[in-house]
């Protein structure tokens, strides 16, 4: 039977339980790369802050390549940690029977491997988690600009204060069909300037946008009809009307309350209904309430696509580049080339070409930007290749950094054009005359090279692909 | 015509052989009384004129004793709500078998976000599930005040804006421990017996109250709308089961007027509470079928107490008179009218009414012009139904009939056993 190593961390050593079945660590630093095996207690016993302190723990852990499935469990519950935490005040046969759970879930992930990269380290973890705790869940927090944090998410993206967006990354994986909605959490609404949730509705007056009114309630006398603010009326501790001077006694013989209204105390200016906007916090803009945009909080659990990726190994970065609609699978692609090539037999004006890009150095670039500006780059990236391709253009990936696009009724001239064009954007990625991203295309024309061929598949492209 | 000509010599010596038979009963009780009360509205005028006025604004709470009044609580509700009231100010709605009477529950709940936008004003809304009777839902109130100062209406009564300021003033001397407020009848315009009504109102209310007021005597705090110390309701341990809990509330607390010091309960004329009265005849002669076999009960009650020692001189005399004019004066009047045709001749009854007619008619036009002057609030309302007094004299014996009735209903058939004020399963267990 496996054995776990069991290991205790104290946030405040001086009111540490007393421990004789636990290794005690003092840094986390000491038992990180070592074991695949080791299981984390943190005693929360007199902790200041804890949950900052948890999770500093917990990201150091999160981050390492060869670590970051390691289970972790509190002595005690500590709010605002449920989210990333495999358990708190549970006995030590019930964080193993956890641990063994989790270890059993990734018996078949080459772990280390998948900790290479980031969003393949983070769905990793989530696939180890299916049994235990399977959703993303986001928690409140109101420093953050969407009111919402994933704190499972920030642990991996390395994240401190709350300017980074966890919600860039979740949506970036979500694009890329890794992981899926699972419940609808809450509601916010945005500014739409600078997407922060941190707004204050204020009613306004509705002539000169000041929001220094006051309501006033009004009167309104039967004798002569007159309709004024009630302190108009006031006389001491009577109700005397300012026009015809009847003393009001009694409502609804005397006078009556038409309505509220309000009074503003800058342009003077009477009115029913005062307008109500929102004030960004951040920018200071603003904003008419229909204007605001509207975000919906969800918690997010793994998809079939997630898990394969998970398995495989490898998340294609198709989905960053190419539109989605004319992505396809690497066998419906070789498919759909073996039809062209048909089509290329019988009628010789059907002509089409092919073209491969290779990016490379993704994860050095992924070190030197660091994940966020790398997805960024690659946004941008995404955005000049889909300019470059028409409607009828359609795309695969034979490995995680190497596309196919197949251009319809396109001479070889054409898809060398196109491929130029590709190379070209090396230049543009790349700032400060630094080679981060590496860009490399070729044009093919395969007819002649496959018309006598039975069947294109994938081993033929890889092929092709080595040529450059 | 013809007939006043041919009758003038008997009319004439018949008018002259009346007044000299009406003359020992003028002048030595409806002339004294008369002027009692003209003297005592100057009194009380004057003191008004020299009162210098001193704001006192404690804690009310206003008992509002609810039943099946609907949707009408409402407008009891907005007008409490509109009081110029600078202190503070709760509303105790209680709905007394609300079980049954889930409109006014609902209509009460439905003015509670309207009570939240007043400041210095709350509502609570207790509902007694199964009936009670008045008396029931008046205590729970009052168990339930928080307030220095009781007031307690009915459900369906309305308020000038400065019934609350007006009567708690008088609260500042410590020696008042209640206030009689005035009364007006809301639907005075919409017959003529509303219309008499109003005129009896302003009469027997308005007039009558201001003297009695001057001399410490106010004779009666009504239930509709009163005004009381909550200390003092404690001190009598709240209202008694039975019928007239006014009336009875008010003997119980005189009787610590000679035992407590300068005790006092004052009219304020100006403090007003607006009722509906009855619209038609019938209507009216039921409601005091039961208010006037109410007294009867209510001196059966109290004889004990209906002493010098313990409601003072003024309050003895008062009860005294009030004895007469309630027990006594309604069937001699039945019985004087019974002589009179049966024993007289013809003519003879005819020129005695008649004087007598003229009598209070010229009676009831001085004070009611002397009150209009002195102190009515609203003239412009009260002098034209001037034109409406010939009618009094008429509506006046009609009522006094009504109560002869009344009376002898009691005495003979424990009328207020009858009595709509509680349920009977309530009424057949009261002691008193």
């Amino acid at each position: 039977m496996e054995q776990f190593n069991m290991v205790r961390v104290a946030l405040n050593p001086e009111y540490a339980a007393a421990n004789t079945d636990y290794r005690e660590c003092t840094a986390i630093e000491s038992i990180l790369g070592q074991t695949h095996n080791t299981v984390l207690l943190i005693d929360v016993t007199g902790a200041e802050n804890a949950a900052q302190s948890i999770f500093a723990v917990v990201q150091k852990i999160r981050c390492s390549g060869h670590d970051y499935l390691m289970p972790v469990f509190l002595t005690a519950d500590v709010p605002n940690t449920e989210a990333y935490i495999d358990g708190c005040a549970l006995s030590t046969a019930e964080m193993l029977a956890i641990a063994k759970k989790i270890k059993e879930t990734i018996k078949n992930v080459d772990v280390i491997k998948n900790g290479q990269e980031l969003g393949l380290r983070f769905i990793t973890y989530v696939y180890s988690r299916k049994d235990t705790k399977p959703h993303i869940v986001p928690t409140v927090c109101i420093e953050s600009k969407n009111l919402y944090e994933y704190e499972a998410v920030r642990l991996f993206i390395n994240a401190g204060g709350y300017d980074s967006d966890s919600f860039a990354f979740i949506n970036k994986l979500r694009d890329k069909k890794l992981i899926v909605n699972e419940q609808l959490i809450d509601r916010i609404r945005v500014c739409p300037y600078c997407s922060s949730g941190h707004t204050n509705y204020v009613d306004f007056c509705p002539v000169c946008d000041s929001i220094d009114f006051e309501q006033k309630k009004m009167l309104h006398c039967f004798t002569c009809g007159n309709v004024a603010p009630e302190e108009e009326y006031r006389n001491a501790m009577a109700l005397i009307c300012p026009k015809c001077n009847a003393r009001l006694r009694h409502i609804g013989s005397d006078y009556d309350r038409p309505l509220e209204s309000y009074v503003c105390n800058k342009c003077f200016e009477l009115f029913i209904d005062p307008v109500v906007a929102a004030v960004c916090l951040d920018c200071g803009k603003k904003i008419a309430t229909d204007r605001l945009i509207t975000k919906q909080i969800y918690s997010m659990t793994l998809s079939d696509a997630g898990e394969a990726a998970v398995i495989r190994g490898r998340i294609d970065l198709g989905a960053d580049i190419f539109n989605q609609s004319r992505h396809l699978d690497i066998n419906y692609f070789c498919h759909l080339l073996g039809w062209m090539v048909n089509l290329r037999r019988r009628y010789s004006d059907e002509i089409f070409s092919l073209v491969c890009i290779r990016i490379d150095k993704l994860l050095e670039s992924e070190n030197y930007l660091g994940i966020m500006q790398l997805e960024k780059t690659f946004d941008e990236l995404g955005t000049r290749i889909r300019d470059m391709l028409r409607d009828t253009d359609l795309t695969t990936n034979s490995g995680t950094n190497v596309f196919w696009i197949l251009l319809p009724r396109t001479p070889l001239s054409g898809g060398q054009i196109l491929t130029s064009r590709l190379k070209g954007l090396e230049k543009l990625v790349n700032s400060d005359n630094r080679r981060y991203i590496s860009i490399a295309a070729k044009c093919f024309d395969i007819f002649d090279d496959v018309k006598d061929e039975g069947k294109i598949t994938e081993q033929l492209l890889k092929e092709y692909e080595k040529s450059f | 015509m013809f007939e006043i000509i041919m009758f003038q010599p008997i009319i004439n010596s018949q008018i002259i052989s009346s007044m000299l038979t009406l003359a020992p009963f003028i002048i030595f009780f409806e002339l004294p009384w008369t002027l009692f009360v003209v003297f005592g509205m100057f009194k009380y005028k004057r003191a008004l004129q020299h009162e210098r006025y001193q704001p006192h604004y404690p804690a009310v709470s206003c008992i509002v004793c609810c039943y099946s009044e609907g949707k009408n609580v409402i407008k009891t509700i907005e007008s409490l709500l509109e009081q110029i009231y600078p202190g503070k100010m709760e509303i105790i709605i209680v709905v007394d078998g609300a079980k049954d009477n889930q409109e006014t529950l609902f209509a009460a709940k439905s003015m509670m976000e309207m009570v939240r936008k007043y400041p210095n004003r709350t509502m609570k809304i207790l509902p007694k599930w199964v009936r009670g009777g008045l008396v029931s839902g008046a205590n729970l109130g009052l168990r339930n005040a928080t307030g220095e100062i009781v007031i307690r209406v009915d459900g369906d009564s309305s308020f000038d804006n400065n019934m609350v300021e007006r009567a708690a003033r008088h609260f500042k001397d410590p020696s008042v421990v209640g206030v009689s407020g005035n009364l007006r009848v809301r639907n005075a315009d919409k017959t003529i017996w509303t219309k008499l009504q109003s005129i009896e109102y302003f009469l027997g209310i308005t007039s009558s109250k201001t003297a009695l007021s001057a001399f410490n005597m106010v004779n009666n705090i009504s239930g509709a709308f009163g005004i009381f110390r909550k200390s003092i309701i404690q001190q009598v341990q709240g209202w008694d089961a039975g019928t007239a809990e006014d009336l009875d509330i008010t003997l119980r607390v005189k009787a610590h007027f000679t035992s407590e010091l300068n005790y006092r309960i004052v009219f304020d004329h100006e403090s007003v509470c607006h009722t509906d009265v009855p619209e038609t005849l019938h209507q009216y002669l039921k409601q005091r079928m039961r208010w006037e076999g109410d007294y009867y009960y209510i001196v059966s009650k109290h004889l004990y107490t209906l002493r010098p020692k313990y409601l003072g001189w003024p309050n003895f005399i008062g009860a005294i008179i009030r004895m007469i004019t309630n027990l006594v004066l309604p069937p001699m009047n039945f019985l004087f009218l019974i002589v009179l045709f049966v024993f007289y001749p013809m003519a003879y009854s005819i020129a005695l009414l008649l004087v007598v007619y003229i009598f209070y008619l010229v009676l009831n036009t001085a004070l009611y012009i002397l009150t209009v002057v002195l102190f009515s609030e609203r003239p412009e309302e009260d002098w034209p139904r001037i034109i409406y007094l010939p009618l009094m004299p008429l509506f006046m014996v009609l009522s006094r009939l009504n109560a002869f009735l009344a009376n002898i209903w009691e005495v003979v058939g424990c009328g207020h056993k009858d009595s709509t004020m509680a349920p009977w399963w309530v009424l057949r267990k009261t002691k008193f």
